[in-house]
């Protein structure tokens, strides 16, 4: 049974009745991390549609050990796995995922939604607006596949500052992520991650140590991503409307 | 209503009920799609769902610079548009089509999706099931940003060869623009003539008024081994042609 305070904080895509929603959360589990699932550190996604509640984690399509693809960041109030369901047309294709935050998610069975859809076909319009939800938000990450890396470093630290509740509170905000982590957020190789790193530390924007990253200006790092087009998600004016006003 | 269109001659991409279907077709227009904007003949961004029933339209993303940066083609039985829905999401990324081969298509308005949804429950079911195919044609797309140049034309041409029924030739010629192919795969129109050029030195293909023929097909496919092939490979279309 899922607590009332988490039922309550589900922010569902699209509007849909109660009988809906509470047919869905009556059946839906809980997960603390993404642990609990019985995966190490990386597998593929459960089979049911997963709402993330807090963390983060890299999303990748795989179809063979040859063809695996990095797609982009999820986060809290990400929807995952609607397309998923019922996919007769592309039995092989699986979508792994590797928290860079530990996960704490909502699971609603691929089998339980199958019995609500048959009862309940405004469940389609759930499963409709999740998947698409989940398609624009990989699609920003593909747009960006066409700016440099250096911008696609600083994209990944804005969305995980924004969509983690990272503090802003404090002279020099910091977020805990490791290069290795950030890496993978951005879809990038580590040893590419350190050169940008320690470019932006040498232009004073950010310091780097212990597995920290803190940023010493925030407006001038944003300042690197001028130009690009925030089409679905802009993390950049979200950190910096909580960090003027955050502010000391 | 598009009187001639019955309802067994179009791909479902689930099962759904005749009323629905009647219902859905009934409210289709039978169009060539982009005639009709005289401002603009070329280009349009529809409003609405499209079921390509012959032709072939390339599908691209432009930034504010307009620089195409996704690009890909839409073929026969292909359902597209249904993401563009509004309602609980205001940020649809505004997708443009051209069409490289004469068009025949229906069209469905979403003002007219709205309204059948109220009445039928069953819509978003179909709406479910026909973005998930194309979710995949989009999939391959984007996954195409990660690759070359070469590649991203290669894998074009190869898309654009299953579409041939057939040819009289000794090799296959592809009725297509050099500008149209740049927004099949999300690259400028000097980019791929560089690469075509390119093509042309090693014998992969011959650059013809109009068209560009297929001289050395298997090599053109070889071009393509790396690339990720998680969604399709258009190369098992064209194996399904031979």
């Amino acid at each position: 049974m899922i607590p009332n305070d988490i039922r309550s904080s589900v922010v569902w895509p699209c509007i849909l009745s109660e009988g809906l929603t509470n047919a869905l959360l009556d059946k839906a589990q809980f997960f603390e991390s993404f642990n609990e699932m019985g995966y190490n550190k990386s597998g593929s996604v459960p089979k049911g549609v997963v709402y993330v509640l807090s963390g983060a984690t890299a999303v990748y399509f795989h179809s063979s050990p040859k063809d695996c693809s990095y797609v982009g960041l999820l986060a809290s109030t990400s929807w995952l796995g609607a397309s998923g369901f019922q996919d007769n047309l592309f039995q092989d294709l699986t979508i792994e995922y590797e928290p860079i935050v530990d996960l704490s998610f909502v699971l609603f069975n691929y089998s339980d939604i199958e019995d609500i859809c048959e009862r309940q076909p405004e469940c389609h319009k759930w499963l409709f607006s999740c998947s698409r939800q989940m398609s624009f938000n990989l699609f920003q990450f593909n747009f960006l596949q066409n700016y440099s890396v250096k911008q696609r470093i600083i994209y990944s630290l804005f969305y995980l500052l924004a969509k983690t509740q990272t503090p802003l509170k404090g002279s020099f905000p910091s977020l805990a992520v490791s290069q290795t982590v950030l890496a993978i957020a951005s879809g990038v190789g580590r040893p590419r991650v350190n050169q940008v790193i320690k470019g932006l530390s040498d232009e004073g924007l950010v310091s780097f140590e212990s597995r920290k990253t803190t940023f010493l200006d925030l407006e001038g790092l944003a300042q690197k991503l001028d130009g690009i087009e925030f089409t679905i998600y802009d993390p950049v004016s979200i950190v910096l409307t909580r960090y003027q006003k955050d502010k000391p | 209503m598009s009187t001639s269109i019955q309802i067994s001659t179009i791909q479902w991409p689930c099962e759904l009920s005749d009323e629905f279907k009647y219902d859905l077709l009934k409210c289709a227009k039978r169009r060539t799609l982009f005639e009709q904007n005289d401002s603009n003949p070329s280009y349009n961004r529809p409003k609405g769902l499209v079921y390509i029933l012959a032709g072939a339209a390339c599908f691209y993303f432009l930034d504010k610079n307009s620089r195409t940066i996704f690009g890909g083609l839409i073929s026969p039985r292909d359902w597209a548009g249904a993401a563009g829905m509004k309602g609980g999401y205001n940020h649809a990324p505004g997708i443009w089509m051209r069409p490289i081969q004469p068009l025949d298509c229906l069209f469905i308005g979403f003002d007219d999706v709205e309204r059948l949804s109220q009445s039928h429950l069953e819509m978003y079911k179909f709406l479910y099931f026909a973005n998930q195919e194309i979710q995949y044609k989009w999939g391959q797309v984007q996954l195409m940003l990660n690759h070359n140049k070469q590649q991203r034309v290669a894998y074009a041409l190869i898309e654009l060869l299953a579409l041939q029924k057939s040819y009289i030739d000794t090799y296959p010629r592809i009725p297509i623009s050099q500008h149209d192919l740049g927004l099949a795969c999300g690259l400028s129109r000097p980019r791929v003539n560089q690469v075509l050029q390119e093509f042309v030195r090693a014998g992969f293909i011959s650059l013809e008024r109009k068209y560009i023929g297929i001289v050395d097909q298997s090599r053109l496919e070889a071009e393509i081994d790396d690339v990720e092939l998680i969604f399709t490979d258009p190369r098992k279309r064209l194996r399904k042609l031979d």
